[in-house]
């Protein structure tokens, strides 16, 4: 899996640590970015020549929030395709409508065990970078719960 | 008798004629005893002179007797006359004498006799007397006699029986009797002969004819008289046709007037001036529950209670005195009890015109009576309804444009009815100026096409004080639709309305409230969301920081540690997620109690049976028996209906862990006749002591090292029932059962299930 990419916009450090371990325990071989806000997360996807293959979107950020990242995303052609997962720990049911409302690829909480937390990445990893097929079901899926 | 005898003994001396002699030539007399007897003179000594003789004539009759003599003694003729002498008694006697003059040697002398006729005189004229009176009898009588012989020929009628049966005297006399009795009439006439021949006298009443033919119907009373050996009838005919034909008419006048009582819808009754029924007709008698013969000829006390009778005296007194009608009402104690009688007594009066007793009318107006009183009541009533609600009602009427008050409203006023009489000006000086044209136009406007006022308007009170009147009125029409009157109520409600500004300021003031407490509850529940929120995604990033790096920390450092060190770390890992669980199990929480619900048909079999099989492929290997019964349904928000039943299952699930089996119900249950939803369990129960802590949230009946769990499920679980309406509660016994009872709404959801 060279030459891919996922852009983690992620302003929690614990996070970060935790969804890079995530990453490396189910041997991710891409590139792997991280914006620690919305703005930066914008103004790199706007401005780079090789746009990740996912980018896991955190929806509390500082600056621009995630959801205004992704309405920026979907606005704009450069980056309007590009796989975005939402990873939260919001469960509410506006966040998931809204998320859902700009386009985005797939909703999920963080868990907080481990495990769990570690899984989740895996298959988002797996579904999203390595498989890249889109299922379009998923997001039926999802709004159910 | 002694005196009868010599009373006989003188009529017959009297009686007997007295010779005696005149010389004419000395003129004096020779008689024997017996005419001096006669002529009372004395047989003296010598011969009386003729003279003593005339002297005893009655003056009268002296001169004729003087002449009468002196020319038989001339003439040479027979001598007779009769004349009356006077006793010196003065008693008059009546004397017939005769004589003749004799020559003789001795000269001429009248040989002559006289008798005492006095006795005979006296019988002709008393005989003629009688035949006077017996003539003027006849004739003056003013019936019709008939005298007949034995055979029935007419032998005298008088005047009267001319005049009745239009014969003449002459034609009536030797007429036979049944000439004069009509036909039919005849073997009456004959039974009156026979009655007449054998007792003597008769009285009939037949018919009998006139000359022109005439029936006449005539009251006869008949005699036989004996006359010697012959028979005569003798009869008074009295004309009665006019009689009769008063009685007819009489009769029929009784009739007409007998008809009229009986037939009149009254009792009637007539009563003389001593206070005693003369006549009554049917309908009076029968309210005494007597026959009318019954009535007649008693007083009013014989028939009336005493005080009744006393009444009844003196009103008939009234009618006498004043000779007037009088209408009253009275009382009457009828047989069936007492009534209340409409009476008029009316003077009554005789053929003559004098007033004779009292006619009186009763007609029963008891009933009548009791609706009037019902009325008044009723009408009183109304007054005080009236009085007590500040009301009072008004009528326009719209031809005449008079205006009718009811007491009511001249109180609302304070005005007097009897010095206030309500026009449209006067209404309109009473409420203030800058109303009228206003009341006015309404008026118009009511009478034009809407037909209805209703309006609060402001008066004057005659205190002084202002007072606040509802109107309200509605327009009557006719048969043809013509507006005819305005009628309406006034209803002062100052009082009422001064209650309802009070009120009104006072709603004001707790609508600004409710608006200034429903501001701070939204932004309560505001920051009660941003609080959900930050929990959601603030609290749990800590959490899975301690949780994620303390398995990193076992991942990569964990052949450093020993195991106490692993099983800290463990232990760390295990508060967080149970931490983590708490944290969504409130914000389930909150979410149940925040959002709206979106009720619809739910099957909550179905849900149950999903349930279930994830309960079981969660954990497989569990000998766990669902038994669910099919086809369950409840009006119920879709979302919180799966929670709910999620909530109570896995309860279930989890309170079972170790039975064997284990068995999970859902099905109906009833309860003081109404049916619930039950999900019951053979599970580790609990303490009925215990059962009110068992919907407490954070409230756990079991250790947290036996089971797991929030202690939020059953809080959340009796959250969503009574956001439904419904009812919960739990039944259980330690080691044996727990069962929860459930309904979705006030209804019966258990029938509806059973619809279904």
């Amino acid at each position: 899996m060279q030459n891919t990419a996922i852009l983690l916009v992620e302003d929690d450090k614990n996070d970060e640590e935790l969804i890079l371990r995530a990453l490396r325990a189910c041997e991710f071989m891409g590139e792997t970015k991280v914006a620690r806000d919305g703005q930066e997360a914008i103004d790199h996807l706007f401005s780079t020549e090789s746009p990740p293959n996912l980018i896991i979107l955190d929806l509390k950020l500082p600056k621009l929030g995630g959801l205004e990242v992704l309405q920026a995303l979907r606005l704009e052609n450069k980056t309007r395709l590009i796989p975005v997962v939402v990873f939260t720990s919001s469960i509410e049911q506006t966040d998931v409508l809204a998320s859902y409302d700009l386009g985005v690829n797939s909703y999920v909480r963080k868990p907080v065990d481990y495990k769990e937390f570690n899984e989740s990445i895996r298959l988002l990893v797996k579904y999203w970078v390595e498989l890249n097929v889109p299922m379009p079901e998923e997001r039926h899926h999802m709004t159910c719960h | 008798m002694r005196q009868n005898e010599a009373r006989l003994k003188e009529a017959r001396q009297i009686a007997t004629p007295g010779d005696w002699e005149l010389e004419i030539s000395n003129g004096t007399l020779h008689g024997s005893a017996q005419f001096y007897r006669i002529f009372a003179l004395d047989p003296g000594p010598a011969d009386p002179p003729l003279s003593a003789l005339l002297t005893r004539v009655h003056a009268e009759d002296r001169e004729r007797v003087t002449e009468r003599l002196a020319a038989a003694c001339h003439e040479d003729d027979p001598w007779r006359d009769e004349f009356r002498l006077k006793r010196d008694d003065g008693t008059v006697r009546f004397i017939h004498a005769e004589g003749q003059v004799e020559r003789s040697d001795s000269g001429l002398r009248l040989v002559a006799f006289a008798q005492d006729v006095t006795a005979t005189v006296e019988a002709q004229r008393q005989l003629a007397a009688s035949e006077a009176k017996y003539r003027n009898l006849m004739e003056s009588a003013s019936d019709a006699i008939l005298l007949t012989d034995s055979s029935g020929h007419l032998l005298e009628a008088n005047a009267r029986a001319v005049a009745l049966f239009g014969y003449s005297e002459e034609e009536l006399l030797g007429m036979h009797a049944s000439a004069l009795h009509a036909p039919e009439d005849r073997a009456n006439v004959a039974h009156a002969f026979a009655e007449m021949a054998s007792k003597g006298r008769t009285v009939i009443e037949h018919i009998m004819l006139t000359r022109d033919g005439h029936r006449l119907a005539v009251e006869a009373s008949g005699s036989q008289v004996r006359i010697g050996d012959e028979l005569f009838y003798v009869g008074l005919f009295r004309d009665i046709s006019e009689r009769k034909r008063r009685e007819q008419e009489l009769r029929e006048r009784e009739h007409k007037y007998r008809t009229l009582m009986e037939s009149l819808p009254q009792a009637v009754a007539l009563k003389d001036r001593n206070a005693i029924y003369l006549s009554c007709n049917l309908n009076f008698a029968a309210l005494l529950g007597l026959a009318p013969e019954e009535v007649v000829g008693r007083s009013v006390e014989q028939l009336h209670p005493a005080h009744l009778a006393q009444q009844y005296r003196q009103g008939d007194r009234e009618v006498l005195q004043r000779a007037t009608t009088l209408v009253a009402e009275q009382e009457f104690a009828a047989r069936d009890g007492t009534r209340v009688m409409q009476v008029v007594s009316a003077p009554y009066r005789n053929d003559a015109g004098e007033l004779v007793g009292v006619l009186t009318v009763l007609w029963d107006v008891t009933a009548h009576k009791w609706a009037e009183e019902a009325l008044h009541s009723s009408e009183f009533h109304l007054a005080e309804a009236e009085y007590i609600a500040h009301l009072g009602s008004w009528e326009y009427d719209i031809e005449s444009g008079g205006i009718r008050w009811s007491d009511g409203l001249y109180r609302i006023f304070g005005l007097d009815p009897s010095r206030f009489h309500p026009t449209v000006e006067g209404v309109l000086e009473l409420v203030p100026l800058l109303s009228r044209q206003h009341l006015k136009e309404i008026l118009q406007r009511a009478l034009a096409d809407s037909g209805e006022i209703q309006l609060n308007q402001w008066i004057t009170h005659t205190d002084g004080t202002t007072r606040v009147l509802h109107l309200r009125g509605s327009l009557v029409r006719d048969e043809e639709g013509r507006p005819r009157r305005l009628l309406g109520i006034a209803q002062d409600i100052t009082e009422r309305d001064l209650i309802e500004r009070e009120l009104r300021q006072y709603r004001d003031n707790l609508e600004r409230l409710v608006e200034e407490r429903t501001e701070e509850l939204n932004a309560a529940n505001r920051e009660l969301e941003a609080f959900s929120y930050s929990v959601s995604h603030d609290l749990r990033g800590p959490l899975r920081a301690i949780n994620g790096f303390s398995q990193a920390l076992v991942e990569d450092c964990g052949e450093r540690l020993d195991d106490l060190g692993r099983d800290y770390l463990e232990r760390i890992a295990r508060a967080s997620r149970h931490m983590s669980e708490l944290i969504d199990g409130l914000l389930v929480l909150s979410r149940v109690i925040r959002r709206e619900l979106t009720i619809g048909e739910v099957n909550l079999s179905e849900i149950a049976e999903e349930i279930a099989r994830r309960l079981q492929s969660g954990e497989e290997g569990r000998p766990v028996t669902f038994r669910i019964q099919p086809n369950l349904t409840a009006r119920a928000d879709g979302n919180m209906a799966r929670l709910l039943m999620e909530n109570l299952l896995g309860n279930a699930w989890k309170f079972t862990a170790g039975r064997d089996p284990a068995v999970i119900e859902f099905g109906r249950t009833q309860h003081q006749g109404r049916d619930y939803f039950c999900v019951r369990d053979n599970g580790v129960g609990f303490d009925m002591r215990f059962v009110d802590k068992l919907f407490q949230p954070f409230q756990r009946l079991h250790a947290a090292d036996r089971f797991e769990g929030t202690g939020i499920g059953l809080a959340t679980v009796r959250r969503i029932i009574q956001r439904h309406g419904g009812e919960v509660w739990a039944e259980g016994e330690v080691e044996q059962f727990a069962a929860i009872h459930f309904s979705l709404s006030a209804q019966s959801e258990g029938t509806r299930a059973t619809a279904e």
